[in-house]
C-alpha cells in the first residue's frame, strides 16, 4: 500500500511493502506514520508561533521550557552536528532566514544572539539558554521525521517499507531499493545512484530555486559564516544510517564541498556530488 | 545500512557527472489511491452518493479570485457523505506537475483531511496541455504498477505543495457557495 501526504511543505510517500501485510494493517501503520510525521511538523515549525521550536527562540533565554522528547532529542543532536563539523550545521540562524524572508519572524531580540552551544539541555526534556536564539529546525527536522515515521511503521509490525518526504528517504526491511538523483542542471533527469538496503538518502541543492522580484535566485542553505545562500549548481546526497543525518550532513557536505568532511563519516554516512 | 553504487563500485565522496549516467526521462506518474480508497481514509465507514454540479460562469469567476487557480473547476466527481460531508475530486497544474487529490469536507465546512491520489510530474511540455493530460483520463488502479515502475526512490528537491494550497482554497470557496446550502432530496 502507498500513500502520499502534503506535510512538511513538500509531498511525503509512505509505502508499506511487507507481502504477508493485510490491507487492514498496512492502513492503520501508514496512519500513525503520517501521525508522527505531523507531530513533527507541529512541534518544530517555524511557522507558527506556538510551536516547541518558537517557545524556545521566544523565552528560553529567561526561564526553562519544557518540550516534547523529540524536540530535546533533535536540539540535543543538533548541537551534536554543530561541534562535530566545526560550526558548519549550524541551526541558530533562524533570524537570517527571517531577514531574507524565507521564514516569519515571530522573535525579534535586541541583545545579541547566541548559538546551540548557549543551550543548556536539563534532564526531563527541559531547556534553557544563556542568551537569547532564533533557531531554525529546516535543516533536520524533515529527516527527522521520517525516521519517526519508520518507528511508527515498524511498532505496528510493518518490516518492509519507504518513507520518502520530497526527497529525504529511507528504506527498511531486507530488500534492495534502486535509488536515483535528480540532475541538479535538468530536474527531468535522473541519475542513478546504485541500491540501498536499510537506510537513508537525502539531498541538498537549489534546482527548483525561486528568483526574487530584482531577478536574483534565492537560494535555501544560508551559509552561518558568511551569511550568504548557497547558490552552487551541483547537489550535494548522503546516505547514512538515520534520515535525521543524511538530511542535515547534506548541509555539511555543501557548505564545505568536501565528501570527506570528518563529520559525515563520524556519523557512518557517504557523500556524493552530482555536478550540473 | 548498505549502498552500492553500481555500475561503478562503491566508492565514498565521488563526484558524479550528470551526463554519464542520467536516464532521461519526461514523464512520471504516481498513482496512490483510488477514489474509493481516498473516500473510505477521509471518511471511514460512511456511505457516499454522486453529487455533480454544473458550474456557472459567475460561480467559476468568484472562485478564480478568491483562489488564483486559473483552470475551470469541473464539479463531476463531487460525493455527499450520508451525514451530509462532502468529498471532491479535484485536479490542480503546476508548471510541471498536475496533483489530482481528494478534499473531506465536514459538515461544518471545515477540512476533513486531504488525500493525494496520483501524481503527474512532466518537463519539456507543459502539463496543462490538454492532449498530453488526455492519456491519464481514465485510468485505472491496475495501471499502478506500470505507471509506478521505475521511478520511485528519487531524492532532490521536490516541488511545493502551493497550488494544492490554492485548490484547497478553491473547493472551500464552492463549498461556501454551492455545497453549504445543498439539501438532499
Amino acid at each position: 500500500m502507498i500513500r502520499c501526504q502534503a506535510m512538511l511543505g513538500t509531498f511525503v510517500e509512505i509505502q508499506t511493502l511487507d507481502p504477508g501485510c493485510s490491507n487492514a494493517q498496512a492502513s492503520a501503520a501508514i496512519a500513525s506514520a503520517f501521525e508522527a510525521i505531523k507531530l513533527v511538523e507541529t512541534l518544530m515549525s517555524a511557522y507558527s508561533a506556538t510551536s516547541d521550536l518558537s517557545r524556545i527562540n521566544a523565552q528560553a533565554h529567561q526561564q526553562t521550557i519544557t518540550v516534547h522528547p523529540w524536540v530535546w532529542e533533535v536540539i540535543a543532536l543538533s548541537k551534536d552536528l554543530y561541534l562535530q563539523s566545526e560550526g558548519l550545521f549550524n541551526v541558530g540562524i533562524g533570524h537570517m532566514l527571517a531577514k531574507k524572508g524565507l521564514r516569519p519572524a515571530f522573535t525579534n531580540h535586541s541583545q545579541p544572539l547566541g548559538d546551540i552551544t548557549d543551550l543548556v539541555l536539563l534532564d526531563t526534556f527541559q531547556i534553557r539558554s544563556r542568551k537569547p536564539v532564533h533557531l531554525d529546525l529546516g535543516g533536520i527536522a524533515k529527516g527527522f521525521a521520517v525516521d519517526r515515521a519508520v518507528d511508527a511503521l515498524l511498532a505496528k509490525g510493518i518490516s518492509e517499507g519507504i518513507v520518502n518526504a520530497g526527497g529525504d528517504l529511507r528504506a527498511f526491511g531486507a530488500k534492495e531499493h534502486a535509488i536515483k538523483v535528480r540532475a541538479p542542471n535538468d530536474p527531468s533527469r535522473l541519475v542513478n545512484m546504485g541500491s540501498l538496503t536499510d537506510g537513508a538518502l537525502a539531498t541538498s541543492a537549489n534546482y527548483f530555486t525561486t528568483i526574487d522580484k530584482k531577478g536574483h535566485p534565492i537560494g535555501h542553505v544560508v551559509h552561518s559564516q558568511t551569511q550568504s545562500l548557497d547558490l552552487s549548481p551541483a547537489s550535494y546526497s548522503v546516505v547514512a544510517p538515520l534520515c535525521v543525518l543524511a538530511d542535515a550532513l547534506t548541509k555539511v557536505f555543501m557548505l564545505s564541498g568536501n565528501a570527506l568532511h570528518p563529520c559525515i563519516n563520524h556519523y557512518q554516512a557517504q557523500a556524493f556530488q552530482v555536478s550540473a | 545500512m548498505l549502498w552500492k553504487l553500481s555500475p561503478l563500485g562503491a566508492v565514498s565522496g565521488v563526484a558524479i557527472g550528470a551526463a554519464l549516467v542520467s536516464a532521461p526521462i519526461q514523464v512520471q506518474a504516481k498513482i496512490y489511491v483510488s477514489v474509493e480508497q481516498a473516500q473510505q481514509l477521509l471518511f471511514p465507514s460512511k456511505t457516499f452518493t454522486l453529487t455533480p454540479f454544473v458550474i456557472s460562469e459567475d460561480y467559476q469567476e468568484q472562485m478564480r479570485k478568491a483562489s488564483s487557480v486559473r483552470q475551470p473547476f469541473v464539479g463531476n466527481r463531487i460525493w455527499r457523505t450520508n451525514d451530509g460531508g462532502w468529498v471532491i475530486v479535484d485536479q490542480v497544474v503546476g508548471k510541471h506537475e498536475m496533483i489530482t487529490y481528494a478534499l473531506g469536507i465536514k459538515v461544518d465546512g471545515s477540512v476533513q483531511g486531504i488525500e493525494i491520489m496520483e501524481y503527474v510530474e512532466s518537463y519539456g511540455y507543459e502539463v496543462a496541455d490538454m492532449r498530453w493530460r488526455k492519456q491519464f483520463e481514465g485510468k485505472k488502479t491496475t495501471d499502478t504498477l506500470k505507471l509506478n515502475a521505475d521511478i520511485q526512490n528519487i531524492s532532490g528537491a521536490t516541488l511545493s505543495c502551493k497550488h494544492l494550497t490554492d485548490g484547497v482554497k478553491r473547493l472551500l470557496v464552492f463549498h461556501a457557495l454551492v455545497l453549504k446550502n445543498y439539501s438532499a432530496k
